[in-house]
């Protein structure tokens, strides 16, 4: 079983109700290559938290499409 | 009419007060059945959101338990009904927890497990334990019942101090419903948080390379170590093909020694459970699972209004087949979680690339699929 991560991009809606460019907006988690869940941007989510650790072990996320 | 003058209620063998009198007409009473106080989050396995049954490591099945091992075991967890007849099932237990054994002989150097349960810290630090005394206690209880005779091992461990308290069961009878009550004082190095965060850490029937082969000291506490942590259980019960291990009815509580078991209905224990995991599923063909927006021409919002707050900003995953009509190229498999919109309460699913008509508003729903499912996560 080999999980690895991948960056997931999209856009975000602004006060005005327009859109802004393109900019990561979660982590996807994989396992043996297969997407199985999306995770959020924030340190009090323990499956962001593991992402964060497996980075500093030294790994490195899939760019966004 | 006549009243009784008294200061006090206490049973005569008792050294303290069951019922102390004040003067300004009230009482105080020391009841060792009142709501709320076990610890434990669906306790006695009532709970199973996410599923019944799983070969996955993590949390599966029964709602707040986890069953943790590496890619080299082969285990299963379920949730199970508690036989007719037995006890615990005569005291009001249905389901129990069960683990299976995958068949896979001699106890290999990187293979790994635990039966986990993670108190949240505040919920410690708010318990009424005053955790660094060590006359003041906390007990665990449980009913566990092994398909093999083995000494289970397993610790408490202290998330914020790293503490840990090894414990054994002492060895179990085989197929024999037993209950384990374990009553742990309070420590002067102990420290929980009063956050969100992961308070204290249960494991039960632990086995790996990182536990100590020194074979630790039992019902103490000591600053975590490899080698203080705990021993392996015996490998009797991972050596067997096939052996179970099923777990019902744990209760964490203030106090010197063990009450009886604190029963919730159902619907109570999926309000609480609903703090950290929410599961959302079909019930028919085309269930509607939320209202989605056409932000632009070329991207959709789908908003949850979740059902409880969350204890952390939750993970996304889904299960099953889901449409969401009229919006074309949608897949859900490309939906994002749009982290700067979502929050505790409120979860905002994002797709682009799409084709649809501005402003527009669809549902996001199964796709000729009973059992489609959505989950929000937020465990510890």
């Amino acid at each position: 079983m080999t999980i690895s991560y991948k960056k997931i991009n999209g856009t975000e809606v602004k006060a005005d109700g327009t859109e802004t460019a393109p900019s990561l907006i979660c982590i996807q988690k994989k396992i043996d290559g297969v997407g199985v869940c999306m995770i959020p941007l924030n340190e009090g989510n323990t499956d962001y938290q593991k992402y964060l650790a497996w980075v500093a072990e030294g790994n490195t996320a899939e760019a966004a499409d | 009419m006549s009243t009784l003058k008294v200061n006090a209620i206490r049973n005569v063998t008792a050294t303290s007060d069951a019922v102390t009198l004040a003067t300004d007409g009230t009482c105080t009473a020391n009841l060792s059945n009142r709501q709320g106080r076990n610890l434990i989050i669906n306790g006695a396995m009532q709970v199973a959101q996410r599923g019944t049954s799983s070969t996955g490591t993590g949390y599966y099945t029964v709602d707040r338990f986890a069953l943790a091992y590496n890619a080299t075991a082969s285990i299963t967890q379920a949730q199970v009904d508690v036989a007719s007849g037995t006890t615990p099932y005569t005291l009001g237990f249905r389901k129990a927890f069960k683990v299976t054994n995958g068949n896979q002989g001699s106890l290999g150097s990187q293979q790994i497990m635990e039966f986990k349960y993670k108190v949240e810290a505040q919920d410690v630090a708010s318990s009424g334990w005053n955790y660094t005394d060590p006359n003041s206690f906390i007990t665990l209880s449980f009913w566990v019942k092994s398909s093999v005779s083995f000494n289970m091992k397993g610790f408490f461990f202290t998330q914020d101090n790293s503490y840990n308290y090894p414990l054994e069961t002492g060895t179990l009878s085989a197929n024999t419903w037993t209950k384990i009550t374990k009553t742990i004082p309070g420590n002067s190095n102990l420290v929980f948080n009063n956050d969100n965060g992961v308070g204290i850490v249960i494991s039960l029937g632990v086995y790996g390379p990182f536990f100590s082969s020194a074979n630790p000291s039992v019902n103490q506490w000591g600053a975590y170590s490899s080698a203080t942590l705990t021993n392996p259980s015996e490998t009797t019960w991972w050596t067997t093909n096939g052996a179970t291990l099923e777990f019902t009815g744990v209760q964490l509580e203030v106090s010197d020694h063990a009450t009886s078991f604190e029963h919730k209905s159902y619907a109570q224990e999926l309000d609480l459970c609903r703090r950290y995991c929410q599961v959302y599923k079909s019930v028919g063909n085309y269930s509607r699972f939320a209202t989605t927006i056409a932000q632009s021409s070329s991207s959709i919002r789908s908003i949850f209004y979740l059902k409880k707050q969350l204890r952390a900003v939750p993970t996304f995953s889904y299960s099953g087949n889901f449409q969401c009509a009229n919006a074309t190229n949608f897949n859900i498999a490309n939906m994002g979680l749009e982290s700067s919109s979502t929050s505790l309460d409120v979860v905002v699913l994002n797709q682009g690339g799409m084709s649809v008509t501005a402003q527009s508003a669809f549902f996001l729903a199964g796709n000729n699929d009973t059992s489609a499912q959505i989950t929000f996560d937020s465990e510890l």
